[in-house]
């Protein structure tokens, strides 16, 4: 199959179910809906490049889902793609480059300035690159941290009270004395 | 930002010695004084005619303690009023000129607290505040932080997600941080404080946000120069306007506020100078002496009493003028605004949490080493709210001296008042105490209305004399029917805060949202039936004291009508296209006022529980969540929090497999939190279901990746 022209390889859709290819088929085409990939030409080209190559995969991975096989390729071109524009070695596995790539696509607005050059493998403006290469996303600035402490403070007579109200029946000595008081209050009003 | 923002900024230390105010001081509460000493005085004579007893002393003490109180407002405001029309020169702005110091060396921090507000408005006023200083060209001497101790998963993700689009389309990064803690610890001092801990040491100077609150650039650019050229000032609180109000009852704080604030205000700081006070927002403080002197430390005891400090504003202020640095008002800028609870629950709700952090406050009251003015500050503060239930009390003796009266069946001799030259009956007496003390209480609208009547300008921008008294005439009645319903509400509060009952800590509602009719019932029928039973009682005992107190009664039971119609943004409009209850900020609304308005009106929202779902499939947002999480790890303080919550531990993997098989709806909030939380387990995720990798994948997954990314 490997010698028939890349047109015909969809004639020979391995296990012979077209749903389940059509199922890969949209899950990697949501993928680049949700990378924000709109041009229609292009996400249906990309598309059909990552079944084209599980189609190739599939061969030796009998009883694997199309789907799977599919997703894992679109994902394998991704890596391959930010390793290449994000310059890092293919020969270290980084189990962040995806997420480093997807930000780096994010931040230099390829979906919506350079979605051209999407899966491009270049060579790439500079411009591009360096919008790509230069985002660093930063939650704050360099840390200056500082260890500072809570200075202690006399509340004075307050703090006697904290201290009465934490002995052992405090409470309800004190609420005895307050519903004497109440008592009297009430006695001396009505007398 | 500046690139001196790194080199140490040096302390200027303050000056020993307090400012001279003696003068002012004396007169200020000598005035006051005499103002409840004349009270007092025709008040016990008055007692003293009908026949002394212990019940009258208790009335008296009451009474006394109310009209100080009520004495204090109104010498607030006639020093206010004069210092306003005399232009009194001891004021931050005036003692020195201040518009051509530079703003080199001045990093200044613009932190914005934020606690599961609404992200859309919160950025809105961001993007506002940051283009009024790009504006006039002094951007690069601030940046911004919005600190969030949010703990909605949807709230978080989403302040993250429009974070990232304010950043990206104001080419902001750099400019605009966003941090997010672990933990609430402190709630929002403990916020501000993990700021100074992280940052503290880059900037010189930082303002305070709330998360309702904006500042123009010009006020903010006027208080960092004003900081500059007073190195002795250690904090400047501006005088919030507020803004944005539609319906009835925000109209009515709104107009208050713009009315009467500025001559109350002018008035505290006539006699505080730099002994002034801190809100909590819209102020800017200086870095080094407020992370010296301003950590805050945990009270003995539990709480209500105990515990953090709530009410932190107070209490870091005081902690700075317990060490000689100076607090001031800063009355005259222009350009603060924040917004207000819109009804009358809304405004409860938070009253709720001010009675508890201001009450919280007795325990400091009597602190070693605090300036004396402070602990005015703190008394004035719980007495707010402690003078609700003062005055029921004094009502409530008040009607059992006649009930008792009148049941005892004797008849009332009334003898000669010792006060000489009193040659009145014990009828007109009374009618002159109550002359005096509604004198006393109407006093600051008189003066605000005088203000407008010299300053043809002011005028103007309340829509002129006519409708600005007409507006003061509504609002006094509408605040005379309220004022006892706040009165059984904060004296509820008082009485279960005193009993250890605390309030959570929730986001106040501002938005014009209209009570819904259920709502008020269950809010307010206690008010209701309280009002007819009370009202009841007097019309059988006391026909004479009835017509005193049918204000209160009719305020009570008229509680859920005047809450419900209050709410109700269509009457607030109705009354502004008659021109009533006009501000200047919103006959002429300021630049930034309508850029937030137009911006905030733009919300973006999920729908509940759809942020998880974003957060792991949405390849941008899971990029941008992960890697701010990775971040974390380097500030040691995050590091440890995330191990200690178990961060990167086999037992958030299993729960990740749960939440891939189960779906989200099977998980709790903190299990959702605590794989929020993880970056390895979040990167795991989004790999694996986008792979299909598990199996058996929950249905949910693919039936959001179906409706929202698959191509019909």
């Amino acid at each position: 199959m490997s010698n028939l022209p890349s047109h015909l390889i969809t004639l020979y859709l391995p296990g012979n179910n077209l749903e389940e290819w059509n199922a890969a088929y949209s899950r990697v085409e949501a993928y680049l809906n949700a990378l924000g990939i709109q041009n229609k030409l292009l996400r249906n080209q990309i598309t059909l490049i990552a079944i084209l190559r599980a189609i190739q995969q599939a061969q030796h991975q009998e009883g694997v889902s199309p789907t799977i096989i599919a997703a894992r390729e679109m994902n394998a071109m991704l890596n391959e793609w930010f390793s290449k524009i994000l310059n890092q070695p293919t020969t270290e596995v980084d189990p962040m480059l995806s997420v480093k790539g997807r930000l780096a696509m994010a931040l230099a607005d390829i979906p919506g300035r350079w979605q051209h050059l999407f899966l491009n493998p270049g060579p790439w403006p500079e411009e591009f690159v360096i919008a790509v290469r230069e985002g660093l996303i930063k939650a704050g600035p360099e840390f200056q941290i500082s260890h500072t402490a809570p200075h202690s403070l006399d509340l004075g007579p307050i703090s006697k009270l904290t201290v009465i109200a934490r002995l052992p029946y405090a409470k309800l000595v004190l609420g005895w004395i307050a519903f004497a008081i109440l008592l009297y209050v009430i006695f001396r009003l009505t007398h | 930002m500046d690139t001196t923002s790194q080199t140490e900024i040096k302390l200027v230390p303050p000056p020993k010695r307090p400012i001279p105010r003696l003068f002012r001081v004396f007169a200020f509460h000598s005035a006051a004084v005499l103002i409840v000493g004349i009270l007092g005085w025709l008040f016990a004579d008055l007692l003293w005619r009908t026949g002394w007893s212990t019940s009258r002393t208790i009335l008296l003490c009451l009474f006394i303690l109310l009209v100080w109180y009520a004495a204090l407002g109104c010498v607030s405001a006639i020093a206010g009023f004069l210092s306003m029309v005399f232009q009194d020169q001891q004021t931050i702005t005036r003692t020195k000129p201040y518009n051509d110091v530079s703003l080199r060396n001045t990093p200044t921090a613009l932190l914005f607290p934020i606690y599961n507000e609404d992200a859309s408005k919160v950025f809105a006023r961001i993007k506002t505040v940051y283009q009024s200083l790009h504006r006039m060209g002094h951007l690069e001497h601030f940046d911004f932080f919005v600190l969030s101790d949010t703990d909605d998963p949807d709230i978080w993700l989403l302040e993250e997600r429009i974070w990232f689009d304010t950043i990206k389309e104001l080419n902001a990064l750099g400019k605009i941080f966003y941090r997010r803690r672990f933990t609430n610890e402190g709630k929002k001092s403990g916020n501000i404080r993990d700021f100074l801990n992280l940052w503290g040491k880059r900037y010189k100077y930082f303002v305070v946000f709330d998360a309702d609150s904006l500042m123009q650039g010009e006020t903010l650019v006027s208080l960092v120069k004003l900081m500059e050229i007073h190195p002795e000032v250690g904090l400047i609180q501006t005088v919030p306007s507020i803004v944005n109000a539609t319906t009835l009852f925000g109209r009515i704080q709104q107009f208050a506020n713009r009315l009467y604030a500025p001559i109350f205000i002018a008035g505290l700081n006539f006699w505080a100078q730099g002994f002034g006070n801190y809100w909590g927002h819209n102020a800017i403080i200086r870095t080094e002496p407020f992370m010296k002197y301003c950590d805050l430390p945990k009270l003995p005891g539990r709480k209500p009493f105990g515990g953090h400090i709530l009410s932190h504003d107070f209490v870091e202020a005081a902690l700075l003028l317990k060490e000689n640095w100076q607090v001031w008002f800063a009355y005259e800028l222009t350009g603060s605004y924040e917004e207000t609870p819109q009804n009358m629950l809304g405004n409860a709700a938070r009253d709720r949490r001010w009675c508890q952090g201001n009450l919280q406050h007795s325990m400091l009251v009597f602190a070693k080493g605090l300036r004396g003015i402070s602990r005015i500050h703190l008394i004035l503060g719980i007495f707010g709210y402690l003078c609700s239930p003062l005055w029921l009390a004094f009502l409530l003796v008040y009607n059992w001296i006649r009930i008792s009266h009148v049941r005892s069946g004797l008849s009332e001799i009334v003898v000669h008042p010792f006060t000489p030259y009193l040659n009145l009956t014990a009828n007109q007496h009374a009618f002159l105490i109550f002359a005096l003390c509604m004198g006393i209480i109407l006093f600051p609208k008189l003066l605000a209305i005088a203000y407008l009547l010299i300053n043809p300008q002011v005028r103007e921008q309340f829509g002129g004399l006519a409708k600005a008294i007409s507006s003061v005439i509504i609002e006094t009645v509408f605040s005379a029917l309220v004022a006892p319903i706040n009165m059984l509400w904060h004296s509820w509060f008082v009485i279960t805060n005193l009993f250890g009952m605390t309030v959570s800590w929730i986001p106040i509602r501002r938005s014009a949202i209209q009570v819904r009719f259920l709502e008020a019932v269950s809010a307010l029928l206690p008010h209701t039936v309280i009002g007819l039973i009370w009202a009841y009682i007097i019309w059988k005992y006391d026909r004479v004291a009835f017509w005193w107190f049918l204000p209160i009664f009719i305020g009570l039971t008229i509680s859920i009508p005047l809450c419900i119609l209050s709410s109700k943004p269509a009457l607030g409009v109705a009354l502004r296209k008659l021109g009533l209850l006009l501000t200047p900020e919103e006959i002429s609304p300021p630049e930034e006022i309508v850029k937030v308005n137009q911006l905030s009106a733009i919300t973006q929202e999920w729908p509940k529980g759809a942020g998880i779902y974003l957060a792991i499939l949405d390849p941008y947002l899971n990029a941008l969540h992960i890697c701010l999480l990775k971040e974390k790890f380097l500030n040691p303080i995050y590091a440890q929090q995330m191990a200690e919550l178990g961060i990167g531990q086999p037992s958030i993997q299993t729960l990740a497999t749960r939440l891939m098989r189960d779906g989200p709806d099977n998980l709790s909030r903190e299990e959702k939190l605590l794989i929020l939380s993880d970056p390895d387990a979040l990167n795991r995720l989004h790999q694996e279901i986008w792979l299909c990798v598990t199996q058996p994948l929950h249905k949910s997954w693919t039936e959001f990746i179906r409706n929202k990314w698959v191509t019909l």
